[in-house]
């Protein structure tokens, strides 16, 4: 079979096969091979056709060493989350790859990594549990290994071990199965769902004010500042600065003056 | 509370998409109205910024006739930011990175948009 089967739910994704062999799985759910190679530094940027000074180059082995890691993440972060539904298409070009993966190793190898993640005493769920440093741990050195350091340092309460692994050009399986470890050793732990904060009050949205307006500052408390025509910043934003500015870019305008 | 009501449809869209890493609603003048951004983003200056980008991107469909403008999409090497008009009025700002899944990030947009102009509306 050649063509693409579409994977539905959260992350879901797409496996691309050719002649019955798996050469590409790709989800925002894990990072790709270029991801994986661009991020840790290995390539420039994918796409880039000259890599930058002091950027090495990849033999074709090496990238094809990174393409079978990163499918089998990817096969592991589309069925560590949610399947809603698959749709098969068959025929297309599929993308340019190596050999390829025989489809029932790679499922089998992925489900393997979930069974393996769920078994930790304090599995995480990599694309929906967010992650904090714990009280008491320490961001430097509390994590020892490398990439516990890593995960202290980017465990901002927003992230997820998904965004972790992007971040660190790491796979999401092996972020995941560090995180739950730090979170049995008390280095992490789970953020509170975020709450909207009480803020700003409500202010409606204002339309362009025609002509410059001066008192625009002193408006109703509860509406929006205006920009004046012609102004950078908000009339209310600091008049003495913006004078200043001004007064510069004049100068440079005319070094004479 | 609008800004309550706009904070939490910021943070469903973060939740929904995976990849989507912070979000902010301004004025089309680009002042800042409620943002969930990441630490590092200076909100106030994205909101100007995006909304520059946002009216040359009005002009542009306007001279070449391509009608209303839906959003425009900046794509660098580590991500994305995608930039939607709300209404006349108000402009969404959603970051994301290099895994996002454009397709499901304007599929889960479109219906957040529509709230969020509800909600500048009724703050009127």
């Amino acid at each position: 079979m050649t063509g693409t089967l579409h994977v539905m739910g959260r992350p879901g994704g797409v496996f691309h096969c050719r002649e019955g062999l798996v050469v590409a799985v790709r989800t925002p759910g894990a990072p790709g091979p270029e991801t994986l190679l661009m991020r840790s530094g290995r390539i420039a940027s994918a796409g880039t056709e000259a890599p930058e000074a002091g950027t090495r180059v990849i033999g074709a082995a090496e990238f094809e060493v990174v393409r079978v890691v990163s499918a089998y993440d990817s096969a592991f972060a589309i069925m560590v989350g949610t399947v809603d539904d698959c749709v098969l298409r068959t025929g297309g070009e599929t993308e340019p790859a190596g050999r390829g993966e025989e489809p029932e190793r790679l499922v089998r190898e992925a489900l393997r990594r979930v069974d393996a993640l769920r078994a930790l005493p304090d599995a995480v769920l990599p694309h929906d549990d967010r992650m904090a440093v714990a009280a008491g741990a320490d961001r430097e050195t509390g994590g020892g290994l490398p990439i516990r350091r890593e995960i202290l340092l980017l465990a901002d309460g927003r992230r997820t071990c998904r965004d972790i692994a992007y971040a660190t050009a790491h796979g999401v399986y092996a972020v995941a199965v560090e995180v739950s470890r730090m979170l049995e050793a008390g280095l992490l732990e789970r953020a509170e769902p975020q709450e909207p904060e009480e803020g700003a009050p409500a202010k409606p949205i204002l339309a362009r004010a025609p002509e410059p307006v001066v008192k625009a500052a002193v408006g109703p408390p509860r509406s929006l500042p205006r920009r004046t025509p012609g102004g950078n910043e908000p009339s209310s934003a600091r008049p003495e600065r913006r004078a200043k500015d001004w007064a510069d870019f004049a100068r440079l305008r005319d070094p004479a003056g | 509370m609008m800004h309550n009501a706009l904070t939490a449809e910021m943070l469903g869209l973060r939740r929904r998409v995976v990849g989507v890493t912070g979000s902010l609603v301004a004025t089309i003048d680009g002042l800042l109205v409620a943002s969930d951004t990441e630490e590092h983003v200076e909100a106030d200056h994205l909101a100007a910024v995006a909304a520059a980008g946002l009216s040359i991107a009005r002009r542009t469909v306007e001279v070449t006739d391509r009608g209303a403008l839906l959003q425009t999409m900046i794509q660098g090497r580590k991500g994305c930011t995608a930039v939607y008009a709300v209404g006349d009025m108000a402009l969404m700002v959603v970051l994301g990175d290099e895994g996002l899944d454009i397709g499901s990030l304007h599929g889960h947009s479109r219906p957040a948009l529509e709230r969020i102009g509800s909600i500048l509306d009724e703050g009127e």
